[in-house]
């Protein structure tokens, strides 16, 4: 089963979590978020999403000891997986088949 | 020994623990928040880094916690004693919320109140807070001050502001000879307000513009945003005239154009180079300014020390204090005065910018800020009653569940769930209120309050009146729930279903509560019914003359015309032209009369200049406001002739000298009797001329709220000056002749620009009444509310005991009591309420009334009609809203209601 539709936050979830490679925590994630989409997310918001996305299986996640930093905590390292990254391709595709042949009349309208 | 660093905050961190689930889900996610905090506490500190966690914790417990409480699917049992305590408050409040929705009415009226009560709270105090709290926009806007021409005959020394009879603009030599004498000043300059039509390819606009010396930009010390504000050289007489934009005028007229750097603007017909554009935010004056403009030469080289259209700005030198640089003013008027005899009673005035700017406003936004705190505590009598209410009904239920063994903890904090989660809902509608109804509620205002454009909603504000409606909430839950977990299990259970209505102490606290409501109420609306009155009086005001079919032009003469000593002599060129102007003017379609004078009510400040007068008990001197008017100047003011004869064109320059004097002058010069062929000597200019008083003519006053001036009238011929002010009476439609007048005046002398204005409007717009306007919006608004705040606390008491009694009264109907009667008990059981109330309110009132006096005109405190009138609404409302419920009671069915027991 391919999931057919994820939602922007979804995308932009995945997108930070390739991004970060191997260190893909949490606290990583909203960073990456807020740098490079510029968008501030809220911490329940963020925590939801990554549950969902593991639940539809385009996400998981391995455990590492916490430091003295985290007061002990274990921190979670999440990462795409195959499905995750079929899922992004499949909307990126659509996003680019809605795109086609709107470059001239958007750019006129952006510029 | 290393310190320890800094850890979260343990109530979110507790909060935390208890939202998330358990296992390595769950410790990670406080591991995440741990470490957030860590880093922000090393990039931004202690207080970003707690208020991170605040946020996270906040928003993680909510995403995880309420779905949780809310899906009933949850593996713990919550009304168990000792389950899960998270879930057991997040199962209270649902539980509240049922209970709440099961009684929409009472629920509804809880919220509302509260909510009106914080919003209106938050606009007023954000209102209050902007425009008296703060600052001024400006870098160490406390040494600014403003510098006015007094009188000091009149004022004497006091620098109190309500002191001063008059705050005179000065000319620009005047101006001038005070910041080049003065060593008190860092930096200073003039300004004045005028209207400028800008010309480019767009069309025209017509702009209010502020003529500004570069000192005004260095007392402010605002940078421009882009380019430069005006320099010395701009001052310079024959410098190229250059503009400084709004940013407001640059986005919408210019489009943000980053090239307007070195345009040329044509303003008026003249070219100015645009040199800079203000930051956002700049406004002075006001906000109404879209451009700044330097001094045009002839306003730079006019010689006139008479009369005057500048205000000055000045920021005090560093370490001097007001006091320092008052009787430093004082020695630069003196020495003036020995310069310019015709001077030596002016004085200086020196005043805080804030507190002119403000006058007395202040002490009627803070009337308005007692009367909003009065609300919002109205407010939470409303809730408080609401919950004693309800902990009654509950008695029984309580008594039930203590008897199976709940906890006195639980049963707290069930109670408290429920009134918790009303200040919630209040505080979500007054914040809703707060921010929504903030702009629509500014639009109210009068537009000249100062500092208007700067208020915004004020958030902490808002934060803190949500957190006294919670604390309210907390508070009047916690008495009744206390209650309930303390009473005696067997005495609840004991009195059955049969007295639900409480006992008799706990109806009296629930009436007292209401009666406190009344009081306040009516302590508002009285205070609003004085204002009402005060603004009707004022209105009623007769100012001396008739403003209605009558146009203002405000406009100047061609320099060329002037004589160039501005003397005595060379006024032939300049009366041609008044001539001719008046003749033009009475030819246009619809005008009847035309008159002009150098200075008239309600046009801005006058000049008094020293007099000497024979009086019939021996000469007086002193200063005299003397107007030069042709000779039809009275008759199209309408201003009525008492005695004698009025002005006419025969009075010309080498007949004898004359002058009309008004009643009031004539009641100074001849009380009792008459003061014809008496005689005025205006000492100015070196004139010492007798006029003999020729007639009396009606009073006119200068602002509606105060006493008519004495005055007298001299014709303009025989002491020929600039006139600068043109009354045109017109058939009925004044506003149709404005653009023909405007269009003459244009064509007479192009360089003006002439101001024309309905002569009713700029009465409406006066002071007073505007202020008067501003006090009665704002405390009608305040009362209203409180009233009906106070008539749904009746209704809804009355509304309860009705409902709780109804077995009572069914018994009472069964066995034949008469339905009448019934209906008179509830009925006088609210009017009771009321009437204790206002006697509470009437009292308070007399304690509290002398705050207003200050604040009325022809009213006072004390008026009895007043004080009647607020009482009969209020009694006449409380009587509608015991009806409602009275009528109920006593239409209730017997065996209706004894089935449903």
């Amino acid at each position: 089963m391919t999931v057919r539709f994820l939602g922007e936050f979804e995308q932009m979830v995945l997108l930070a979590v390739l991004q970060l490679k191997a260190e893909a925590s949490a606290v990583g994630i909203l960073e990456e978020l807020d740098e490079r989409a510029g968008r501030a997310v809220s911490r329940g918001a963020l925590y939801k999403t990554l549950e969902r996305l593991e639940q539809k299986g385009l996400l998981e996640w391995t455990t590492e000891d916490g430091s003295p930093q985290r007061g002990g905590h274990p921190r979670r390292l999440f990462a795409v997986t195959s499905r995750g990254i079929a899922a992004l391709q499949e909307s990126r595709q659509a996003l680019n088949r809605l795109w086609e042949g709107l470059d001239s009349v958007l750019e006129g309208e952006g510029a | 020994m290393k310190p320890q660093p800094p850890s979260p905050p343990r109530i979110p961190e507790w909060l935390l623990g208890r939202a998330l689930p358990g296992g390595t889900l769950g410790k990670s996610i406080l591991g995440d928040a741990r470490e957030e905090f860590t880093r922000e506490l090393g990039r931004k500190g202690l207080f970003p880094a707690r208020r991170r966690y605040w946020k996270t914790a906040f928003s993680v417990a909510f995403r995880y916690a309420v779905p949780r409480t809310l899906s009933s699917s949850s593996g713990k049992n919550p009304r168990r004693p000792g389950g899960d305590h998270m879930n057991a408050f997040c199962f209270d409040l649902r539980n509240a919320a049922r209970r709440l929705l099961r009684r929409p009415g009472l629920t509804l009226l809880a919220v509302v109140s509260l909510g009106l009560g914080i919003g209106a709270n938050t606009a007023i105090f954000s209102l209050v807070d902007t425009i008296l709290l703060k600052p001024l926009p400006y870098p160490e806007s406390q040494e600014l001050v403003e510098a006015f021409r007094i009188d000091e005959r009149v004022t004497g020394l006091d620098p109190s502001i309500s002191r001063v009879s008059g705050l005179w603009a000065v000319p620009y030599e005047v101006h001038m000879d005070w910041l080049e004498m003065s060593p008190v000043f860092a930096a200073g300059g003039g300004y004045a307000g005028t209207r400028v039509t800008l010309r480019d390819q767009d069309g025209p606009a017509s702009l209010l513009v502020a003529l500004f010396t570069s000192g005004v930009f260095s007392a402010l010390e605002v940078p421009a945003m882009l380019g430069r504000t005006f320099l010395p050289e701009d001052d310079a007489v024959g410098a190229s005239p250059v503009a400084v934009l709004s940013h407001g005028l640059w986005e919408t007229r210019f489009g943000e154009d980053p090239e307007i750097l070195g345009r040329h603007l044509e303003l008026d017909g003249s070219s100015f180079t645009v040199v800079g554009v203000m930051p956002q935010g700049f406004a002075f004056p006001s906000s109404e300014y879209r451009m700044w403009i330097s001094f045009p030469d002839q306003l730079k080289t006019s010689p006139v020390r008479n009369g005057g259209y500048l205000k000055v700005l000045a920021r005090l030198a560093p370490g001097i204090s007001l006091e320092q640089a008052r009787r430093e003013m004082a020695q630069v008027a003196t020495r003036i005065g020995e310069a310019h005899p015709e001077e030596a009673e002016h004085g200086v005035g020196l005043f805080p910018q804030k507190d002119l700017l403000l006058d007395n406003t202040g002490s009627s936004l803070l009337l308005c800020f007692g009367a909003v705190a009065l609300v919002l505590l109205i407010a939470c009598i409303n809730i408080a009653g609401l919950f004693l209410v309800r902990a009654t009904e509950r008695r029984r239920e309580i008594g039930v569940r203590r008897a199976l063994g709940a906890g006195g903890r639980r049963l707290i904090t069930q109670h408290m769930s429920e009134s918790l989660l009303i200040s919630l809902l209040g505080g979500a509608a007054g914040w809703a209120l707060a921010v929504f109804g903030m702009q629509p509620f500014l639009s109210l205002m009068p537009s000249d309050l100062p500092r208007l454009w700067e208020v915004r909603v004020d958030h902490n504000l808002l934060y803190i009146a949500v957190g006294f409606s919670v604390l309210t909430g907390i508070l009047t839950g916690l008495l009744p729930a206390l209650k309930a977990a303390g009473t005696p299990i067997t005495s609840v259970l004991q009195e059955g279903g049969r007295s639900l209505a409480g006992g008799r102490s706990r109806n009296r606290v629930q009436a007292g509560l209401v009666v406190s409501q009344i009081a306040l109420a009516f302590v508002l609306l009285t205070g609003a019914g004085l204002f009402i009155r005060s603004m009707m009086s004022l209105m009623a005001v007769e100012p001396g003359f008739e403003t209605g079919q009558t146009i203002l032009a405000a406009v100047g003469t061609p320099q060329a015309l002037l004589p160039s000593g501005g003397e005595d002599s060379g006024w032939e060129d300049a009366l041609v032209y008044y001539r001719d102007l008046e003749n033009r003017l009475r030819a246009l379609p619809g005008v009847q009369d035309v008159g002009a004078a150098n200075q008239m009510p309600f046009s801005g400040g006058w000049s008094a200049p020293p007099a000497t007068m024979e009086t019939s008990q021996g000469p007086w001197e002193g200063v005299l406001h003397v107007a030069m008017v042709t000779p039809s100047y009275l008759s199209s003011m309408e201003i009525p002739l008492l005695e004698g004869r009025s002005l006419s064109p025969d009075d010309a320059a080498g007949s004898e000298p004359v002058a009309v004097v008004s009643q009031a002058l004539a009641e100074r010069m001849a009380p009792g009797t008459s003061p014809i062929g008496l005689r005025i000597r205006v000492d100015t200019r070196g004139d010492s001329i007798w006029r003999t008083v020729v007639g009396v003519a009606g009073d006119v006053r200068y602002r509606l709220s105060q006493d008519p001036m004495a005055m007298a009238y001299v014709p303009m011929a025989q002491r020929p000056t600039e006139l600068g002010l043109w009354v045109i009476r017109t058939a009925p439609d004044p506003a149709g002749t404005v653009p023909e007048v405007q269009a003459l005046l244009r064509e007479m002398n192009p360089e003006g620009s002439p101001y024309v204005r309905l002569l009713d409007d700029l009465v409406g717009e006066s002071y007073a009444v505007v202020s008067a306007r501003f006090s009665v919006i704002l405390l009608g608004s305040l009362a209203a509310l409180a009233g009906l705040l106070a008539i749904m606390g009746v209704y809804g008491v009355l509304a309860y005991l009705v409902q709780l009694r109804s077995r009572e009264i069914g018994i009472q109907l069964a066995i034949g009591a008469d339905r009448r009667r019934v209906l008179r008990t509830f009925l006088s059981r609210g009017m009771g309420m009321a009437g204790i109330g206002l006697g509470i309110g009437g009292t308070l009132f007399l304690g509290l009334g002398r705050v207003t006096e200050s604040q009325l005109f022809g009213v006072r405190p004390w008026d009895p009609l007043t004080l009647a009138s607020a009482g009969i609404l209020l009694l006449g409302a409380s009587l509608a809203a015991s009806y409602l419920p009275a009528r109920r009671a006593a239409s209730l069915d017997p065996v209706e209601v004894l089935r449903r027991e």
